[in-house]
């Protein structure tokens, strides 16, 4: 008996090592990598199995390197705005949608299941072509309305359930307690679910930083976003691998940082569900 | 004569901004997609001839789109058959009590934050044939030959581009699970485990049966993130760029291709609406097996 659970504990202990490493492991190694001098890098055997000298030369370089530092600000303003317009635009349509009663409301309901499940490919060529014409492309604008297409249908459709998690009740006493509805929204509804929205702007931010296809099609010179000028890198001519991981490094660091500094409400809210 | 209710009338001011942008964004340039497909178009002087059903004839006859679609397939089903019980495995684990449990769970959150492009770098720098840390760690043990091309092999490419998925999506999944598992009956666990069921019989029995709607959230997902969600995407355009040859050709990029750096918007828009139709139908027959049980 004794033996048996002894058994089981070193198999839990092996296999949440293995899956620690599978997790970790890459993410670290490409964190080293950045302090790597190139020859190093290009020389087998690689890390770990000899020993390097660390240098910060590829960090200054990216961080000195112009494209870098715009499509850093670019992209952290895109997603910050996406974000915002989401939340506000989302939150008013799934409050409507999650509170009030009207005709066509469950045909609504279940078109917006569909409409977040629509590809974002079947935009992307008439998008290009409407930005074009409205003189929007290669603008942040333009790219901020771009990421909304990509954010704000499945967003909308998650505060749906998550603004159905509030009590009707507790909406209809403060909307006779004399609160308006944009009051019962944003004064009630809203800090009442504060973990699942929370956790909407938590993934849109997440989404809108990552995203690769508009911000590599909508801007092409001016509006360079952080990840298509990752993707430059890796084509260019001859690959610098150090410099390449310092800047996925940091191109990675805020999104990386942010799920870690608030990891315990985005496990909660996953783990009640919040986002389904 | 319309009567609209005070309700009603409310509702439709708190949903017009949402209407207008669905309006202006999605339904219009989806429609207009369709008007492209019919179309030849180029982005330069954006002039349009119309060529009929044109497009979706060449489709038919076009090897590379057999292909891409083939190998879409293959990979949309090597993503949620591997990934969800892969998935699975981590929240059984994740379950458990054991010290550092809550570090592990952190360590979820790493593949899923991480940008798609900078995990397609991350793996073909480790896959590399020679300087790759995992690929000579595998030539290191004898389990692949010296200087193993994963990337540049065309019967193996596609396959290494779902395993770099899995890194990205497996966590993802086990989060699900995680959050399914929640509700499991601590009760009928114990009650198994007084009289002596063995861990497969009450995760069979058990466990199982408890997780059927969170299995099919996973399933939906997995499918939708394959398919229409633009990871896969991301790790062909950065890691394989569809080759060797068409070898790692997908629908998603395919379009992309052929609209942008070939700029035929058109036959762009034609595979465009495919993938959608493919997807559209994908979620329907999905939804109706598993919304209807969930809720």
């Amino acid at each position: 008996m004794v033996k048996s659970s002894l058994l089981k504990k070193i198999a839990l202990y092996f296999f949440a090592a293995v899956f620690l490493a599978f997790t970790t492991v890459p993410y670290i190694m490409i964190v080293i990598l950045g302090f790597l001098p190139e020859s190093d890098i290009i020389k087998r055997p690689p890390i770990p199995f000899k020993v390097p000298e660390l240098t910060l030369s590829n960090y200054i370089y990216i961080l000195s390197y112009e494209p870098f530092t715009k499509g850093f600000l670019y992209s952290a303003i895109t997603a910050l705005a996406t974000v915002s317009l989401v939340l506000l635009v989302g939150s008013m349509g799934a409050y409507a949608v999650a509170r009030m009663r009207f005709r066509g409301r469950g045909m609504l309901f279940n078109a917006m299941v569909i409409i977040y499940m629509l590809p974002a490919l079947a935009m992307l060529i008439p998008i290009i072509v409407l930005l074009k014409v409205f003189g929007l492309l290669d603008t942040l604008l333009g790219m901020i309305l771009a990421h909304c297409i990509l954010l704000l249908p499945m967003m909308t459709w998650f505060m749906v359930g998550i603004y159905e998690g509030v009590p009707a009740d507790i909406d209809a006493a403060v909307q006779i307690e004399g609160y308006s509805r944009w009051e019962a929204l944003f004064k009630t509804n809203m800090p009442l679910c504060r973990l699942g929205v929370f956790l909407v702007l938590v993934f849109s931010f997440v989404l809108s930083w990552s995203d690769l296809m508009f911000a590599n099609t909508v801007g092409v010179t001016k509006v360079r976003l952080l990840q298509p000028t990752i993707l430059e890198f890796m084509g260019a001519g001859k690959i610098l691998y150090g410099q390449l991981a310092a800047a996925g490094t940091l191109s990675s660091l805020p999104v990386v940082v942010l799920a870690i500094v608030l990891q315990k409400q985005i496990i909660a809210g996953i783990m009640k569900g919040a986002i389904k | 004569m319309l009567r609209i209710s005070r309700e009603g009338r409310d509702a439709l001011i708190f949903l017009l901004p949402y209407f207008a942008f669905l309006g202006f964004f999605i339904i219009y340039p989806m429609i207009s997609g369709f008007y492209y497909s019919l179309n030849n178009v180029h982005l330069s002087d954006l002039k349009f001839t119309f060529i009929g059903l044109g497009n979706y004839v060449r489709i038919l006859s076009d090897k590379v789109f057999a292909q891409a679609l083939t190998q879409t397939l293959i990979y949309v089903s090597l993503h949620t058959v591997v990934g969800v019980p892969l998935g699975l495995g981590i929240a059984l684990l994740l379950n458990q009590e054991f010290r550092g449990r809550s570090v592990a769970r952190v360590c979820l959150l790493i593949p899923w934050a991480t940008p798609p492009i900078v995990c397609a770098m991350m793996f073909s720098i480790f896959l590399h044939p020679y300087y790759g840390t995992i690929n000579y760690t595998m030539q290191w043990l004898g389990l692949v030959p010296q200087e193993f091309r994963i990337f540049s092999n065309p019967q193996i490419a596609l396959f290494g581009l779902v395993i770099v998925s899995m890194w990205k999506s497996a966590p993802l999944f086990a989060f699900i699970f995680l959050s399914g598992l929640q509700a499991l009956p601590t009760e009928i666990l114990e009650s198994a485990k007084v009289y002596g069921a063995s861990s497969f019989a009450v995760f069979r029995k058990i466990i199982l049966p408890y997780l059927k709607p969170t299995l099919a959230v996973n399933c939906i997902l997995s499918g939708f993130l394959a398919l229409a969600g633009t990871q896969a995407f991301d790790l062909v355009i950065g890691i394989t760029h569809g080759g060797p040859g068409y070898n790692t050709y997908m629908l998603y990029f395919l379009s992309y291709t052929i609209a942008f750096p070939w700029n035929l918007l058109g036959y762009g828009a034609t595979i465009a609406w495919v993938v959608t139709i493919i997807s559209v139908i994908f979620a329907l027959v999905l939804l109706k097996l598993w919304y209807k049980r969930i809720y």
